[in-house]
This record gives structure tokens, C-alpha cells and sequence, in this order.
């Protein structure tokens, strides 16, 4: 038999063999063998930094996503930059960073101002005069933000920066579809219902503006 | 052609295969729930995440981050359960029977993230912020589990209590009782 008739011939048992064994003996598959493990983080403490006694209504609860992005113009020995240097004519590279982000907004009146002089009663009847509705929190995760596109090496600090303007387009487009009304409403609402329960008939509920 | 030209030519081809056509991410329509939710209680929480990427045999090098992250947690209840069934008054007294205090809302403060320390071999390359951000996505897991440990809930139990033993002062009641739902004596 010519030698490279039996090196094939080999080759085709060991493959067969490593083939069965994936399938029957639990062997790893090439693609499983080279897919790179994913990364995990360590068990860490969790430390309480600080601990705040709030009185927050919160009325609204408002889920949005919204598109950001940053570019500058790209930085250090990329492929990039060497195009720029090899080019004959002035090319400006870029890098860009494009993330979506899903945000809960809050809106609610903050209770801890309502004190003695805002309230009024008389028998079974109360007054109450509330301050008006702002936005309580933007709550943006790192598990709620995706990255669409990241062309170059962007910091923490930059991209930091970017997840918080995307927090305040938020609170834009929030403010604009008059998410403030609609907390002033209902907080009425459910503040009327609170007192109605504890037994006053006639509630008459404002806000400060 | 010349070889200026097939310079030209190959740098058109280099700039044209670069090119990556993207199309930009559609913003989702705005959701609006309306709630009733009292937050008395905002802690404010440190944690340090650290990861090292050795798991994959064939990677050389080593490759390792360590980030301090702060997160915000609130807790209170959910006023809009409550009902006639929870609330007696008589005179000048009231007793009222709380829904169970819970987590409202966890956020890890954007800006508070910080790479503290960065080790990136010869032959690797560094974290990435899609890598950076699926790091802090289990953090934000791990912050999720450890609360229970924080006594988050008993803190809010307690601030709950104090605000609406005040609040109900301000409005005439001398004699002010409160339970919690799933602590409550009484039948509701």
C-alpha cells in the first residue's frame, strides 16, 4: 500500500473515532472546544455606604429606550490612523460609540414637604396642599444598555458620560409627552383615596401650582 | 495603469471594504404606568467587581479588570393596595394594616463606575465596553441577591411606620396604630 494512501486512510479513522466520540462519549466539539469561555465575575461584599429616610409618592412609572452615540476622531496606532497616514488625501478617520438604552422614569411629589401648615381640617372635612410633581429617578442599568456600535477603545469615563446624557434625553422626552401632569393627576388621585379611607368626606387636594 | 494609479486604487478598494453600512437603532414608544407607590427608604450601596479571563485554554496572557461600582436602592410599598378591609378609625384613632414593604427600584449610578485596575497581556486585548457591560450586568445581579442580607426591608418597615404614624398626626389621630400585612395579628 503506497504511504499516502495509509496516512489518509488513518487520518479518516481518527477523525471518525473523535466524531463518535463527541456524539457518544461526551468529547468536545471543535467549535465547542475553541468558543471561548464566558467570563465571570468573583462573589464580592456588598458594603452599605449610606442609608436615607425618604416620603416620595411615586404615580408614574414610564419605560422608554433611546438611541446615543459619541464620535471623535480615532486615536492611536489603529488601522485607522495608519489610513490616515498612508492616504495621499486628507481623510479624517473616526471612532464611534452607539448605544440603546431602556430607562424607567419616576415621577411622583415628594411628601416629606407636606408638614402641619399644608394641611387643614375641620370636622370631617381636610385640605391638603401639595407640592407639585417632579421627576424622582432615571433608572438606567448596565444590563439596559446595549452597544450597537463601538468602533475604537472607548473609557469607562466616556462611556459614563454618554449613559448619562442618555438619562437626560429621557427626562426630555418624558417632560415633553407631559409626564409631570400626569403624576399631579394621580397623585390626587391617590392621595384622595388615602384620605377617603381614614375617613374624611369632604378631601379638596391641591397643588402648589 | 501606472503604479500611482493602482495605489489609488487599492486604497478606493481598502476605504470601500472598511465601510460598514449601519443603519441607526429605532427608539421604542414610551410605556406609561400609572402607581401609587410610597418610597420611604433609599440605601446607597459599594460594591468592587472583579473579573479574570483565564478560563479558555488556548487564550495567553493574562486578562484582568477590577471596577468599583455604586448602586442605589429604594424600598417602600405599594400604597394603592390598600383598601377599607386595612383601615379602621374611630375618633381620634386609626389603625391601619400596610401592604409588605419592597424593593422598588435598583439602579448602578452611571457615573460611579470606575476602572480601578486594568491588566491586559502581550497577546490580548482589552475589555471592551460590550465586555465591560455584561460585568456589570452580573453585578447588578449579585447587588439583587445580597439585599436580603442589607436588612433593606426592616429599615423600610421602620421609616414606613414613622412616616405614616406623622403623617396621620398632621391629620387629627391621637392614637395611631400600624401593622404590616405579612406581620399582621389581626384578620384583615
Amino acid at each position: 500500500m503506497k504511504p499516502i494512501v495509509r496516512i489518509v486512510g488513518i487520518l479518516l479513522i481518527g477523525i471518525g473515532l473523535y466524531w463518535m466520540g463527541t456524539r457518544w462519549l461526551g468529547l468536545p466539539s471543535p467549535g465547542r472546544l475553541f468558543r471561548p469561555s464566558p467570563v465571570l465575575i468573583d462573589e464580592t461584599p456588598v458594603l452599605i455606604t449610606e442609608i436615607k429616610q425618604l416620603a416620595n409618592l411615586v404615580t408614574i412609572e414610564a419605560s422608554d429606550e433611546v438611541a446615543v452615540g459619541l464620535v471623535r476622531p480615532a486615536r492611536g496606532a489603529s488601522a485607522k490612523k495608519i489610513l490616515e497616514w498612508i492616504s495621499p488625501a486628507p481623510i479624517v478617520t473616526t471612532d464611534r460609540l452607539v448605544l440603546v438604552v431602556k430607562g424607567k422614569l419616576y415621577a411622583g411629589t415628594d411628601l416629606s414637604a407636606v408638614d402641619s401648615s399644608r394641611i387643614f381640617i375641620a370636622g370631617d372635612s381636610v385640605s391638603l396642599q401639595l407640592p407639585s410633581a417632579k421627576i424622582l429617578d432615571i433608572i438606567v442599568n448596565p444590563s439596559d444598555a446595549e452597544v450597537f456600535i463601538e468602533d475604537g477603545n472607548w473609557s469607562q469615563e466616556e462611556t459614563n458620560q454618554l449613559v448619562v446624557s442618555a438619562r437626560e434625553k429621557l427626562r426630555q422626552r418624558a417632560t415633553e409627552r407631559g409626564i409631570l401632569n400626569r403624576a399631579d393627576e394621580q397623585a390626587l388621585m391617590v392621595l384622595h383615596e388615602f384620605l377617603r379611607l381614614q375617613g374624611f368626606n369632604k378631601i379638596r387636594i391641591l397643588t402648589q401650582d | 495603469m501606472g503604479k500611482f494609479g493602482q495605489y489609488i486604487t487599492g486604497l478606493f478598494l481598502l476605504v470601500l471594504t472598511g465601510c460598514q453600512p449601519t443603519s441607526a437603532p429605532r427608539e421604542k414608544v414610551m410605556a406609561i404606568k400609572e402607581m401609587g407607590a410610597l418610597t420611604t427608604t433609599r440605601y446607597t450601596l459599594s460594591k468592587i467587581v472583579k473579573a479574570n479571563d483565564n478560563q479558555t485554554w488556548y487564550k495567553i496572557g493574562d486578562r484582568k479588570i477590577l471596577l468599583s461600582v455604586e448602586a442605589v436602592v429604594k424600598a417602600g410599598i405599594d400604597l394603592s393596595q390598600l383598601d377599607e378591609k386595612n383601615v379602621s378609625a374611630n375618633g381620634k384613632r386609626i389603625h391601619l394594616i400596610l401592604p409588605a414593604p419592597e424593593v422598588q427600584s435598583i439602579e448602578i449610578q452611571p457615573d460611579k463606575i470606575k476602572v480601578e485596575y486594568e491588566e491586559v497581556g502581550l497577546l490580548r486585548t482589552g475589555f471592551d465596553q460590550a465586555e465591560r457591560n455584561a460585568l456589570l450586568a452580573q453585578a447588578e445581579k449579585q447587588i439583587e441577591a445580597a439585599l436580603p442580607e442589607t436588612g433593606i426591608l426592616e429599615t423600610t418597615r421602620k421609616h414606613t411606620r414613622q412616616w405614616v404614624e406623622q403623617f396621620c398626626r398632621q391629620l387629627g389621630f391621637e392614637e395611631v396604630g400600624i401593622e404590616f400585612i405579612d406581620q399582621s395579628t389581626r384578620l384583615p
